[in-house]
């Protein structure tokens, strides 16, 4: 019962399907016998994952797709336990230092480092070093980069460190500067298409073309979300029609009931209509920074042209705002408190 | 001359016994503050000149100075009708006081020296923005002189004080009701008409004087008319204003050199007084007419204030603390709670008639400082019991209240077996003319002991027990207990509570009190505004204990207090009160109590509660109607500041928090609570709420737990990280989890439990899914119950794969050790050997027979699995051995060790 998106993943660079230039360029890489350090960035649902398992594989052979998870405590310095998972093959050990949240740089000084000064003891293994994949490096925070510095360099001889990241941005130069930078931009919409005939043509099934179109375009490129749409389509209804509407995620429809309540009327009341709105959504794992963009956008969507750049405007002043704050809640709801009133002022005018 | 000196001295010594014999009514002395101001009112007047005198109306004479007053409140402001008119025509002698005196404007705005409570009896209603003066020294000046000041407008408004624009409410309603209006300077002149009268007044009755004589005298005078500041009587109205006004500005062209107005007063009762003398029989004998139905005893009053409370008070003060020496012995004494007590005492009776009620204790509870100690006490003196008392001075632990007062619970008072102290006490009793008196003592002929608990919500630390021996004690008791609290709701009493009598005493009120602190004020000779007195009370939040102990140390320097001094002194002696969340948050966003506390002091609000204020506003504003926007987008506007300010607030208070700079914390308060509350401040709707995000807030990190638990389980099947499992693997996994069940009912069981254990996900992931999922509990009602339990039946039949064990977790060397030790038994069989497996992933193929083995040994599932193997193959002990130390040297080495091992096998 697996799901298609899973079933259907290419696990070696050969099966890739798009990217071309880019799966040349790794699979010269991982057969030159040497790796430097990668640093993997693309958006979500881009084949990030997928190609760090592809090199991996393609380094150490299959023995290397032979997962494990465990779980490791460590204790911070101010005495407290923490539980992280990780999950290793014989060679090569991927670890989310986030999960620490902002102890994560006791995991990158215990963990990568003890990893780091013991060498490779499988003499079955291929290559003299180690890899350790480190996922959202986007959420390490400072002091865990810094600490990632050193180690990179110093025990560049047992170990090499693939970072996989949404973007750059957030990883300090010193770190980027180490790295191999690899990045893996989101499917265009006619490599999702494909993709999507591929998987269909696997599971013994037709898309009709307009169908398929329409997949790929509200998955907003991205991969895993095309692939799952198609199959909660394949089970709501089969075979597809061309008019079928496409499920999309139940967190969307949430956050766009918030944009037409601010849209449909601009009252204190609603606003507070508004923040119940929000706490749903917020509580139940959405991340805040998905829930502004994704309401900036329906407002975009819903004011006349002379406000589309101010509403632009001020979601992205809010939004950086909240990176730098605490409590999401109190950014979207100063947000859609400006919205409100912009929009009350410039329908009074009219 | 020395005759002159004398005389007044004499007469005041004269009325001096008088005062302090005769048993005045205080309450009905304070109330009517007329002291006759024999002395005092003449302060007033010494600016006479010669040629004023001709101006003066003569044919004036006290029998009808009261309807003179009147008629010259007639004549102060203007109908409130006249309102709208900008123009300043009013009443007749604003002309005349053009006309009198030239440079008027100026002077009208300086405080004016009005003679003491002239506002006496008059309400006012203060509206408006006042050029010279803020309207809190608006109402401070006509609270100093005695008048009321109240917010709205009603029938019982003698004038209303207009100011720049005023609001429109209270204009309409001065208008209904015909109230009179006062502009500022009207206000002051009001004030200033009162000392002219008096002067006035003192110069018709000794018109004859010659006021040069009055010179020699000011300083032998001095030192009197110092203290000669007590509320003087309401003053005689005197219509001539030319003739006032001119004194005035004589008065002050004078003494311009002099800054105060106490100073400004003192030559001129000096000079008053000689005039005073010399008129002295005429002047008396009129007072006496004019005042007859007065008690006269003002005089007595400030001699003792000048010269006799110097020596006489600090004596009273020595000898006893005024809380212990006016210690209420009746009940009549009582501030407030009488009814209470009023019921301890029936209790008490029925104790002393030798039955025991059903309720063994008593439990007194209330604020401190409201006598519940001393009514206690009181009761029981006064239904003849003996007291034993037991408060936190004494170590109350289990122990020790067992040696006290387990003997004591079935004892009798020494008392009741001395007959003659019995009969002296019941003499006593027999006189005691206070009939609240329920001599119990005659009635079963002993005394009889009560015990006392004082400061129960005290017992703490080194009471271990106590209060739970207290209950015991109070359920076999054969004497009474009393027991004394502040803190009704506190955990140590509650239990106590439920084997008491449940007795609260409130604080009691203005009113209540203000008869007893009159009488105390009256017997120390402390001179005291009754305006002082509320504010009083209002600034020690009715604490009748602390207002002793204020009115107390203030007699040792003054001899008056006045309405200003009172709010100068307890300011400095400010009581404070524990606030609630919910006191502040109303002070922070009710528009008046906002507009009327400081910014200095709506920062201290803040520090009530760091923690949970921030979230009290947040919570809270929204559903604030500014009182500041006139229109919807206004208020928009205004909520909109509100809300940026919050959220940066936030970015502040992830600095302060996260990198300890709590130097920003009065940025945090300025920005979280202060700014905000200012921004939408004005009437609130609906009640205050508790501040959700608390809740949110654990809600979340619940969930996010629950997804981070489910996402590592999911790992060894999907890639992605934890926001891509919830954007959009929960949106499509969650139906696929469900539907089954609700459309097949039973039938679909199997197939969700397979697609669970495909992904490692147990049960309760199950849960935590359907939960994350937005729309999970609606999907969950559609699913019928006698299905929900088949599933969790089913599942719980059989046994699942799981991608790991929590408990394996391997950093310790404990667990290395147990590890190694559970690695002896050679149990690997079950596992496929991956060597040839190849694409097998460690786990899977796992059938249901090996699952339910595996979870018997869970130790090894998983990270020593590899070590595991190799053990049971690897026949050559040393193999073993290097095993054991990889092992041993790091848990995440024991992935490295496996190869190693394989290495060896295969040779």
């Amino acid at each position: 019962m697996a799901l298609w998106v899973e079933k259907h993943r290419p696990t070696t660079l050969d099966k890739l399907s798009f990217h071309n230039d880019l799966t040349q360029h790794l699979r010269q890489l991982s057969s030159s016998g040497d790796l430097p350090h990668l640093l993997v960035y693309g958006p979500t649902g881009a084949g990030k994952r997928t190609r760090i398992a592809a090199i991996l594989r393609e380094i150490y052979g299959s023995s290397a797709e032979k997962l494990k998870v465990s779980q490791r405590v460590f204790e911070t310095p101010s005495r407290r336990k923490m539980e992280i998972n990780l999950i290793s093959s014989n060679y090569h050990i991927e670890v989310n230092p986030s999960d620490a949240g902002i102890y994560d740089r006791v995991i990158i000084q215990d963990l990568i480092k003890e990893i780091a000064q013991t060498q490779q003891v499988a003499t079955s293994s291929a290559r003299k070093f180690k890899v350790v994949v480190v996922h959202e490096a986007d959420a390490l925070t400072r002091d865990a980069q810094h600490a990632l510095r050193r180690t990179m360099e110093k025990y560049m001889g047992n170990m090499r460190v693939i970072l996989c990241s949404s973007s750059t941005g957030k990883i300090i130069s010193p770190v980027q500067s180490r790295c191999l930078l690899v990045r893996v931009a989101a499917p265009s919409v006619d490599e999702v298409v494909g993709v999507i005939n591929s998987v269909a043509k696997k599971e013994g099934i037709t898309v009709p073309p307009a169908f398929a179109a329409q997949l790929a375009a509200s998955s907003k490129r991205n991969l895993h979300r095309a692939l799952l749409m198609l199959e909660a389509a394949y089970v709501k209804q089969y075979p597809f029609s061309d008019q079928q509407d496409i499920p999309l995620p139940e967190w969307e429809q949430y956050v766009g009931a918030i944009a037409k309540a601010a849209l449909e009327r601009q009252t204190p009341a609603q606003l507070m209509g508004i923040r119940k709105q929000l706490y749903e959504v917020l509580t139940h794992c959405i991340p805040p920074t998905t829930v502004l963009k994704t309401v900036a956008t329906h407002l975009v969507q819903g004011v006349g042209d002379a406000l589309k750049a101010e509403v632009v405007h001020h979601a992205a002043f809010y939004e950086h705002r909240m990176q730098s704050g605490q409590k999401a809640i109190v950014h979207l709801e100063a947000f859609l408190a400006r919205f409100m009133s912009v929009y009350k002022r410039h329908q009074m005018e009219l | 001359m020395p005759r002159a000196a004398a005389t007044p001295s004499s007469s005041r010594k004269r009325k001096v016994p008088d005062s302090e014999e005769e048993e005045i009514d205080p309450a009905t002395f304070f109330a009517n503050p007329k002291p006759e101001p024999s002395a005092a009112k003449t302060k007033a007047k010494a600016k006479l000149k010669a040629n004023e005198k001709n101006k003066k109306t003569k044919d004036l004479s006290e029998a009808d100075d009261n309807s003179k007053r009147a008629a010259l409140l007639e004549t102060i402001g203007f109908p409130a009708s006249e309102l709208p008119d900008v123009a300043p025509k009013k009443f007749n002698y604003a002309m005349v006081n053009k006309g009198g005196s030239g440079s008027g404007g100026a002077e009208l705005s300086d405080l004016p020296d009005g003679a003491p409570n002239c506002l006496e009896g008059l309400k006012f209603v203060v509206t408006g923005e006042f050029s010279d003066m803020s309207r809190e020294q608006i109402t401070d000046l006509i609270k100093t002189f005695g008048g009321m000041v109240a917010s709205a407008v009603s029938g019982k408004t003698s004038y209303l004080v207009v100011g720049d624009d005023p609001g429109s409410g209270k204009v309409k309603k001065a208008k209904a009701m015909k109230t009179r209006c006062l502009y500022e300077k009207d206000l002051m002149l009001l004030i200033r008409s009162s000392k002219s009268d008096d002067a006035a007044e003192k110069h018709d009755d000794t018109s004859e004087m010659d006021i040069d004589q009055s010179e020699h005298l000011a300083s032998e005078e001095e030192t009197k008319v110092a203290a000669d500041q007590q509320p003087e009587s309401e003053s005689e109205t005197d219509i001539d204003v030319v003739v006032e006004v001119e004194a005035d500005a004589k008065a002050k062209h004078h003494h311009d050199k002099d800054t105060s107005a106490k100073h400004d007063l003192k030559p001129e009762p000096a000079k008053e007084k000689a005039l005073d003398v010399k008129a002295e029989t005429k002047s008396v004998s009129a007072k006496a007419a004019g005042k007859s139905a007065e008690p006269v005893i003002s005089s007595g009053e400030l001699h003792s204030s000048a010269a006799v409370s110097h020596s006489s008070v600090p004596a009273a003060a020595q000898s006893d603390l005024w809380t212990e020496k006016y210690k209420p012995t009746k009940l009549k004494e009582l501030c407030g709670h009488k009814t209470s007590a009023m019921e301890i005492m029936k209790w008490l009776s029925w104790w002393a008639e030798g039955a025991v009620p059903e309720k063994r204790a008593v439990l007194i509870s209330g604020p401190p400082g409201i006598g519940k100690t001393t009514t206690a006490h009181l009761v029981a003196k006064l239904s003849g019991f003996d007291v034993l008392e037991l408060n936190a001075s004494e170590t109350r632990s289990k122990s020790t209240l067992k040696d006290m007062l387990g003997a004591a619970i079935s004892n009798r008072s020494m008392f009741e077996f001395d007959r003659r102290a019995l009969k002296k006490l019941q003499d006593q009793q027999d006189n005691e003319e206070d009939k609240d008196v329920i001599s119990s003592a005659k009635v079963s002929g002993s005394k009889r002991l009560v015990i006392i608990m004082d400061e129960v919500d005290g017992m703490s630390g080194g009471d271990r027990g106590g209060s739970a021996e207290l209950i015991h004690l109070i359920k076999r008791t054969q004497v009474p207990i009393i027991c004394i609290c502040n803190d009704r709701m506190s955990p140590k009493v509650r239990s106590l509570a439920n084997h008491c009598e449940d007795m609260r005493f409130r604080r009691p009120t203005e009113q209540q009190m203000r008869a007893r602190l009159n009488t105390i004020a009256f017997r120390e000779n402390l001179k005291i505004e009754p305006n002082a007195i509320s504010q009083l009370v209002k600034s020690t939040h009715n604490d009748i204990r602390q207002i002793i102990n204020l009115m107390s140390s203030y007699a040792l320097n003054k001899g008056s207090m006045s309405y200003m001094e009172s709010k100068a002194y307890s300011g400095l002696n400010r009581k404070e009160v524990a606030v609630g969340p919910f006191d502040v948050i109303s002070k922070y966003l009710s528009g008046s109590e906002n507009a009327s506390t400081s910014f200095a002091d709506k920062l201290d609000l803040y520090y009530s509660d760091f923690s949970i204020m921030p979230l009290f506003v947040q919570e809270n504003y929204i559903d604030n109607a500014p009182g500041n926007a006139s229109n919807p987008v206004e208020e928009l506007d205004c909520l909109s500041k509100a809300a940026d300010m919050i959220a940066e607030a936030d970015i502040v208070e992830n600095k302060l928090r996260g990198s300890q700079q709590w130097g920003l914390m009065p940025l945090h308060a300025a920005l979280s609570c202060v700014g905000p509350s200012f921004h939408v401040r004005g009437r609130h709707q609906g009640m205050y709420r508790f501040p959700g995000w608390l809740g949110q807030n654990s809600k979340g990190s619940k969930l996010s737990r629950f997804l981070k638990d489910v996402q590592s389980h999911m790992r060894l099947r999907v890639s992605a990280d934890k926001t891509e499992i919830r954007k959009s693997y929960i949106p499509a996994m969650v139906p696929e989890l469900v539907n089954p069940l609700a459309e097949n009912g039973v039938d679909g069981v199997s197939d969700v439990i397979a697609t669970m254990d495909h992904y490692y996900l147990s049960k309760d992931h199950w849960d935590a899914m359907v939960e994350l999922h937005l729309d999970g509990e609606r999907m969950l009602k559609r699913i019928p119950t006698a299905v929900k339990g088949a599933f969790t039946r089913e599942y719980k039949k059989t046994s699942h794969p799981v991608a790991f064990n929590a408990a394996a977790a391997t950093s310790s060397a404990k667990a290395a050790q147990a590890a190694a030790s559970a690695s002896l038994k050679p149990d690997t069989e079950d596992y496929v050997d991956d060597d040839e497996g190849g694409d097998e992933v460690v786990l899977e193929g796992i059938d249901d027979e090996e699952g339910s083995e595996k979870s018997d040994d869970t130790l090894e599932n998983d990270a020593l699995i590899a070590a595991a193997k190799p053990k049971g193959r690897a026949k050559t002990t040393k193999a073993t051995k290097a095993t054991k130390t990889t092992k041993a040297k790091s848990g995440a080495s024991s992935g490295e060790a496996a190869p190693a091992r394989k290495k060896r096998k295969a040779k």
